[in-house]
């Protein structure tokens, strides 16, 4: 089944690719990394890409390699979790929503809305400037924010499967509610919660490195691929170099979920693969 | 449905958003421990002192009360004083906003200008290799994070090449126009990069569509090259989804450029906004998110009217 889906399928074989990377970058950070990456050495200060530091070192002579591999954890953690708020939260929401009767339907649409005018990172400063910024912080911001846009696609969805002749059907043979919701509408919503939900990491993964960029993400020493960005840009004139590496590793991440996410609606969407691939 | 009902309904949607939308960032920010009074004169403030000053800030009032004499004021223009700084809160804004919404207006033309013509090309050119790079450029310009463009674009333009400013805003502001927009080049690439890309992919799919309708078919069988029948027909079928997504995205695009603002050190609300955001500085944070918001229906309210009125189908819905 799975060789069946990645044969011709560009994206979902370049993106299972990158992703795969990914992971193997936080397993790595578990096992072993080339130096403790908050190890100060000032003799490595700047220090250029060598053998002994393959992707060089920071200003007080911390290893970029190290930092980037441990640096995965917290995007990783993040996205985790802002994901499983996300999707518990938004799909729910868009259910309930697509069920409920005529008149509870459109408050509830208004509310959704209103919380897609706050994107993550307006949400995450608003909830740093209330209790100071923090992984917490980051992690519900990104949850809640992209909440609502799952909630939306999956309102429109579900709002499509209850209006087909196969719902008529099942109700007209005295289905109930609860029935119809897990016999027809989740195994068609499947294929869309898979798509949002690689959409929803990949927001999460740029979300967490803009607010760690920004100072309002997980705080130091941890190593954070947004923060080591922060910090390059001092010393561009130095060494411009230290700019590009951890901006690869979150492209890789974002590049590598969105492409899965493109690659699984093919596999659903056999007319995509025709026109739009 | 009658345009106007359809206006009008719009406008007391975009309305009660607003209302909501205050009201709801208003009740978050007092959920702090401790209140205004207690921040401005700190821990050993007398409690006289702090009950007086609480009279006077109006805090020994309902939240209800609170909020809507905040609402009152704010409506004609009066967010009140930064209890830190002692400066208007509305005039400060407004002198931050001559940087940051020339940002956004520039940057959502350029992305527009962008992204229809490579969006076109990329549907016209979908079997063909330059058309497949062109929609894997659109992929990662969507992965790269918008921080990350601004460091390497002054990366090349300011440190390795030294042709543009690496940032920072002139001091006099735009009465110096050649250096206002100067340095305003970059960060309005950085910004609007990022957008194409999205908008790239939505001016692709709508092209794609148009080349299979029937009457782009006609268009092709009176003898039109597909260049020139995509020129009368998709230009603006493209324009449509582009025009529309850009509205959606008005939220993300402030909150983007909040972040350019602070790679590239312009003195935008964006960066007063973290600035404040650092020093609990909530009054001006609950203004300045005001303001943003509001701004971010007012844009949605105006795409929802002007496709309302191209389409008539959207009436509909």
């Amino acid at each position: 089944m799975i060789r069946k889906a990645m044969k011709g399928n560009v994206s979902l074989i370049a993106g299972s690719i990158m992703v795969s990377i990914t992971f193997a970058l936080l397993i790595l950070s578990f096992i072993w990394t080339p130096y403790d990456p908050l190890a100060v050495n000032a003799d490595d200060s700047f220090a250029g890409i060598s053998m002994r530091h393959i992707l060089g070192a920071d200003k007080i002579g911390r290893d970029i390699l190290s930092q980037i591999i441990v640096g995965s954890r917290v995007t990783l953690f993040v996205a985790a979790l802002a994901v499983t708020i996300a999707m518990t939260l938004g799909v729910s929401a868009g259910i309930i929503i697509a069920i409920a009767s005529r008149k509870y339907q459109s408050p509830m649409i208004y509310a959704v809305n209103i919380a897609l005018a706050f994107p993550a990172a307006l949400l995450a400063i608003i909830l740093a400037a209330i209790y100071g910024a923090s992984t917490i912080t980051a992690v519900a911001a990104i949850g809640l924010a992209t909440a609502a846009a799952v909630a939306q696609v999956t309102r429109r969805t579900a709002h499509g499967i209850l209006a087909s002749d196969y719902v008529l059907a099942a109700h007209a043979s005295g289905a109930s509610t609860w029935r119809i919701i897990r016999k027809h509408v989740m195994p068609n919503l499947r294929a869309s919660l898979l798509i949002q939900a690689s959409a929803v990491v990949s927001v999460s993964v740029l979300a967490e490195s803009s607010l760690s960029y920004l100072g309002l993400g997980t705080p130091p020493p941890a190593p954070s691929w947004g923060r080591m960005l922060a910090g390059s840009q001092q010393y561009l004139f130095v060494n411009p170099l230290l700019a590009i590496w951890p901006g690869i590793a979150i492209v890789i991440v974002v590049l590598g979920f969105n492409l899965v996410g493109d690659g699984v609606r093919e596999v659903f969407d056999p007319t995509l693969r025709r026109i739009d691939s | 449905m009658n345009i106007i009902v359809f206006g009008v309904r719009r406008l007391l949607l975009f309305i009660s958003s607003l209302v909501v939308s205050s009201a709801l960032v208003f009740s978050l920010l007092r959920l702090l421990p401790g209140d205004l009074a207690q921040a401005k004169l700190g821990i050993q403030a007398t409690p006289e002192a702090l009950a007086n000053l609480r009279h006077q800030m109006g805090l020994d009032k309902s939240l209800v009360a609170q909020y809507w004499t905040w609402l009152t004021h704010a409506l004609r223009g009066d967010l009140g004083i930064s209890y830190l700084s002692g400066a208007n809160i509305t005039s400060e804004i407004a002198q931050k906003a001559t940087v940051t919404v020339p940002l956004v207006i520039m940057a959502s033309i350029l992305a527009v200008l962008i992204s229809i013509p490579l969006g076109m090309y990329a549907a016209l050119r979908y079997r063909n290799m330059d058309g497949v790079a062109t929609s894997a450029m659109s992929q990662f310009g969507i992965a790269i994070p918008t921080f990350w463009t601004g460091l390497l674009i002054s990366t090349l333009f300011a440190v390795v090449w030294q042709l543009m400013p690496a940032g920072g805003f002139p001091e006099a502001g735009w009465s110096e126009p050649g250096n206002a927009l100067k340095s305003m080049v970059l960060p309005v690439f950085a910004l609007a990069l990022g957008q194409g890309a999205v908008l790239m992919r939505f001016a692709r799919s709508a092209t794609i569509d148009t080349l299979q309708q029937d009457y782009f078919r006609t268009a092709r069988a009176t003898g039109l090259t597909k260049v020139q029948a995509l020129r009368k027909h998709g230009v603006r079928n493209a324009m449509i989804p582009v025009i529309s997504v850009l509205g959606m995205q008005m939220a993300t695009l402030i909150v983007e450029a909040i972040i350019v603002e602070n790679v590239f050190a312009l003195p935008g609300i964006g960066q007063m906004l973290l600035q404040d955001v650092n020093n609990r500085d909530l009054l001006k944070v609950q203004g300045i998110i005001a303001v943003t918001t509001s701004i971010v229906f007012f844009v949605s309210f105006l795409v929802d009217l002007a496709l309302g009125f191209l389409d008539p189908r959207v009436r509909q819905s």
